[in-house]
């Protein structure tokens, strides 16, 4: 399978995370010639990453692929097979989307000049971060992983989510972000070293140590 | 089960939209003294519609909420048993929510001329374009319902975004806008006859009117 995309985009990290888990032989690359050449448009005509590469199959969309691969790969599932287990795993995904990897990669485009340095709407992303974290870890189990014992979905999405919670948060002034936020803190301390996560959320952190020093 | 919300939200629609479309027993619900009572953030700590009481379990956030009800009461499937053709209908419901429901979201606060950013409004139009088109080309051909002939999650998601593009883009003197859709076009015909959607989305027009004294 081939994915297009960074390994340090959030939205690959959970294909390439899930494809991990599950054993899935995989190749990830940047289209050539970048996102809006009509080669690439022509896959995903949004011009966005991921797209995969399945035999003849195209998909996009990060939650659409994941529940693809979930589908069509049905050993080692991502999305639990009670109703109220996946829900619980899929809304420790979604709480971790749109409410803390939101804000917090907003603040990295600001820190890394993507978008203009604007100090008050910082400050709003910052409380929105925190607000986020805080219902996440209301949610969050403290590991080894987000929804318990197994890896899931949910893991596919908060692990890449908090590397980038760790890149902005003392930047921008939270000096101990996981403070009072023990199942978080705990949560995240595990899942750098699971199995499934390890290799992963290892090459993002030093990915993005790299994009930080180069500053 | 207990629906928290009003059916004018977009997203309180999407779930609306599953349970009467399976005919399962509910009852929608504005929360008692708002969304942010220490009664209601109990129930959803994010303060926000919809959340649902289903039993013992509360959940929040449409998405969530709508592939728990697929799980639990499997009956008149939404989702497709193909998993190409399940991730067809997945999509047509990410790009109605991102990039055609989200961008009109945007353009919301805009409908004011005189508090009008210019600038803005002709991107988020040329957005909305871009995803009215994707949404064109992903539209099963022969309609009625996104995926052809069964009713899915795709229309959960579609409905609602597509009755706030008639709401909000004719302020922007965009007469018909999906003027250059003609499978959306066509889509938004046949959600107007069907007799579901007909009624849902003449209550959110009654809804609507109430609220913002508009709507189509």
């Amino acid at each position: 399978m081939k994915i297009y995309g960074s390994p340090l985009s959030p939205f690959v990290a959970r294909i390439i995370l899930a494809c991990d888990h599950k054993g899935i032989d995989h190749s990830v690359e940047m289209p050539e010639g970048g996102l809006k050449t009509p080669e690439y448009l022509a896959l995903n005509p949004f011009g966005k990453i991921p797209t995969v590469k399945i035999g003849k199959t195209v998909l996009y969309e990060s939650g659409v692929i994941l529940s693809y691969l979930d589908d069509t790969h049905g050993k080692k599932a991502i999305i639990p097979k009670s109703a109220n287990g996946a829900a619980r795993a899929r809304l420790i995904a979604t709480i971790s989307e749109l409410y803390v990897q939101d804000p917090a990669l907003q603040l990295f485009r600001q820190l890394m000049g993507r978008s203009p340095k604007d100090p008050a709407a910082a400050k709003d992303l910052v409380a929105k971060l925190e607000q986020g974290l805080d219902v996440l870890n209301m949610y969050i189990s403290p590991g080894p992983c987000a929804g318990g014992k197994g890896f899931t979905i949910a893991d596919c999405y908060v692990a890449p989510a908090l590397v980038f919670v760790d890149a902005v948060a003392a930047k921008f002034g939270v000096k101990d972000v996981y403070k009072g936020r023990a199942n978080v803190k705990k949560y995240w301390a595990a899942i750098k070293k699971h199995k499934s996560a390890k290799r992963q959320i290892g090459e993002m952190l030093k990915l993005m140590k790299d994009r930080l020093k180069a500053m | 089960m207990k629906v928290y919300g009003a059916i004018l939200s977009p997203f309180v629609c999407r779930a609306l939209l599953a349970l009467r479309y399976k005919g399962i027993e509910h009852e929608t619900l504005m929360p008692e003294g708002g969304l942010k009572t220490p009664e209601y953030l109990k129930i959803n700590p994010l303060g926000k519609i919809p959340a649902i009481k289903d039993g013992a379990l509360t959940l929040p956030e449409s998405s969530v909420i709508v592939e728990y009800i697929e799980a639990k009461y499997p009956k008149k499937p939404i989702i497709p048993g193909s998993a190409k053709a399940a991730a067809q209908a997945r999509l047509i419901a990410t790009v109605s929510d991102l990039y055609v429901q989200g961008v009109v979201t945007g353009l919301f606060g805009q409908r004011d001329p005189a508090k009008r950013d210019k600038a803005l409004v002709k991107e988020k139009l040329a957005e909305l374009e871009k995803g009215l088109t994707v949404l064109n080309d992903l539209l099963a051909d022969g309609g009625p319902w996104a995926m052809g002939k069964k009713f899915t999650i795709a229309d959960c998601y579609g409905v609602p975004a597509l009755f706030f593009v008639h709401l909000v883009v004719p302020s922007f003197g965009v007469k018909d806008p999906l003027a250059k859709h003609k499978k959306v076009k066509k889509y938004w015909s046949a959600l107007k006859r069907d007799p579901m959607t007909k009624v849902v989305l003449k209550e959110m027009d009654v809804m609507a009117k109430q609220f913002f004294g508009g709507g189509k």
